[in-house]
């Protein structure tokens, strides 16, 4: 969109004259040699080839789906979480798929979990530091990922409720462990992260905070209506409409 | 031994066309302009909206603020985004966002979540939106936002805030139709007030322009063929004369 479509047009003898200077530079560079040994012209072609190849690949990062957490940020294929329930632990847990790759805008992608069960997740202690953004195209950790030793990621899926859950898909995995969270609000979460017994009293409790804001959003999204209907109904609004259907002096007269 | 005796020919010297010589290097540079830029603003903060819109920027401090609300508007911050900042060099902003301030929120240090579905638009109906805003954005000496005819600024604007629950579709139509109704005409005014009559000098002008330009058929066709207009300037003249 164009408010004041004032721009020049580029002029058709630059444009003339640019493509008759390539067609010159191509008929030279073609005609003319330049001795040189056959091995150093692969040398330079797959050097540059290479760099392009990496700068194009890199940039399928911006593109793609995003993980983010309190330090870091992740490429994903399609933001896939799940909820794990540990019976030993009597616990819920978050589970994100990371590492993957989807820009469409640049032709790439990669499953979170590949052809060979290789696969990153991160972890979280309870299913709720984790929240999906923009419909689900960017995922939310709310915490610091800490990266498991192998053998900790090893005991990790081998526990029954996750062999069960995931066992099919993941045989080894890069695990990042999420032990605490600085961007939750202290009454939004358990004051001991460890000792999850408590989960289902936090969630009522979580529950009526969001059942009593309720209301505050209520009151909000009502204010917000009469605000729009007062800009509607402001004097600059008002004096517009005026003049638009009040008839001028002249015509009365007429 | 066998293995460098197949390789010998591979060690010749021979005469290659330069093309082949300077073609890589072209294709290079050409891919480090499009992609490195891109690269450089994928290692910078990262500014996300609802509207799934993926944004860098040089700084996440918002160039303007307003702490207190008033009718009709809630409080609103003013983000410059587009940019880079990476290993000790920048980009300055190009777009801006304006959302409401209670829909953005910092993740870590280096992520702004904005909990709005931002509607992008073209930067010139900023002027009209938030003038004074917009002013700011244009003459910050880090900003790189041009609410110009022509320029490649985006506005990304949203008076909705999804993380408190201010988002419905009527809402969103509202939003939409505060835009249509109230954006290009009032940039449009402001305009007419700051350049004055050199507003509608410089219309004549474009208009002019406008009417007098050229296709490059009758450009370079006129060499050996008039076109239909020169022709009838010609028999115009002609009438003159006479």
């Amino acid at each position: 969109m164009k408010l004041f479509d004032t721009k020049k047009p580029k002029t058709s003898v630059a444009v003339m004259l640019l493509l008759a200077i390539c067609v010159l530079i191509a008929v030279f560079t073609f005609s003319i040699s330049y001795p040189m040994n056959f091995m150093d012209l692969v040398v330079v072609w797959t050097f540059c080839i290479g760099a392009t190849g990496i700068a194009y690949m890199t940039t399928v990062k911006f593109h793609s789906p995003l993980c983010l957490t309190e330090t870091t940020q992740h490429t994903t294929f399609e933001g896939r979480t799940e909820v794990i329930h540990d019976k030993e632990w009597n616990a819920h847990l978050g589970v994100v798929f990371i590492e993957g790759y989807n820009a469409a805008k640049r032709v790439l992608s990669k499953e979170d979990i590949s052809t060979n069960n290789a696969t990153t997740m991160i972890i979280t202690p309870s299913p709720f530091l984790i929240e999906t953004f923009a419909n689900g195209r960017f995922i939310i950790v709310r915490g610091d990922p800490q990266l498991l030793s192998r053998s900790e990621a090893k005991a990790f899926l081998a526990r029954p409720s996750v062999k069960a859950a995931l066992g099919d898909e993941v045989s080894s995995a890069t695990i990042y462990w999420v032990f605490e969270s600085k961007s939750l609000h202290a009454d939004q979460m358990p004051a001991d992260v460890s000792t999850l017994g408590d989960l289902a009293s936090t969630l009522q409790q979580w529950h009526g905070e969001v059942a009593g804001s309720g209301e505050v959003f209520g009151e909000e999204f009502l204010r917000d209506i009469k605000s729009i209907r007062a800009f509607r109904d402001s004097p600059v609004e008002r004096m517009a409409r005026e003049k638009d259907y009040k008839p001028k002096e002249g015509e009365e007269d007429g | 031994m066998v293995g460098l005796i197949f390789l010998k020919p591979l060690f010749r010297v021979l005469p290659v066309p330069v093309v082949f010589v300077v073609l890589p290097f072209a294709v290079l540079g050409w891919s480090a302009i499009i992609y490195g830029a891109l690269y450089w603003r994928a290692k910078s903060f990262i500014v996300v909206t609802e509207s799934a819109v993926r944004q860098s920027a040089n700084l996440l401090t918002p160039l303007a603020e307003t702490d207190l609300g008033g009718d009709p508007f809630p409080p609103m911050t003013l983000q410059l985004v587009g940019g880079a900042a990476w290993k000790g060099a920048a980009i300055s902003d190009k777009d801006v966002l304006l959302v409401r301030k209670s829909a953005v929120e910092k993740l870590g240090k280096r992520v702004l979540l904005i909990y709005s579905p931002t509607q992008p638009l073209s930067g010139e109906l900023l002027i009209g939106l938030a003038p004074a805003e917009a002013d700011q954005a244009m003459r910050a000496s880090h900003s790189g936002f041009a609410a110009k005819p022509g320029s490649n600024s985006m506005l990304h604007f949203s008076l909705l805030d999804s993380l408190h629950g201010i988002d419905s579709q009527k809402l969103r139509a509202e939003q939409a139709f505060i835009v249509d109704k109230i954006a290009t005409t009032m940039a449009h005014t402001r305009r007419k007030v700051y350049e004055g009559t050199d507003y509608y000098i410089k219309k004549i002008r474009g208009y002019a322009s406008a009417v007098r330009r050229e296709t490059p058929r009758d450009k370079f066709g006129g060499f050996f063929k008039p076109s239909a207009d020169s022709e009838a300037g010609a028999a115009a003249d002609k009438e003159r004369v006479k």
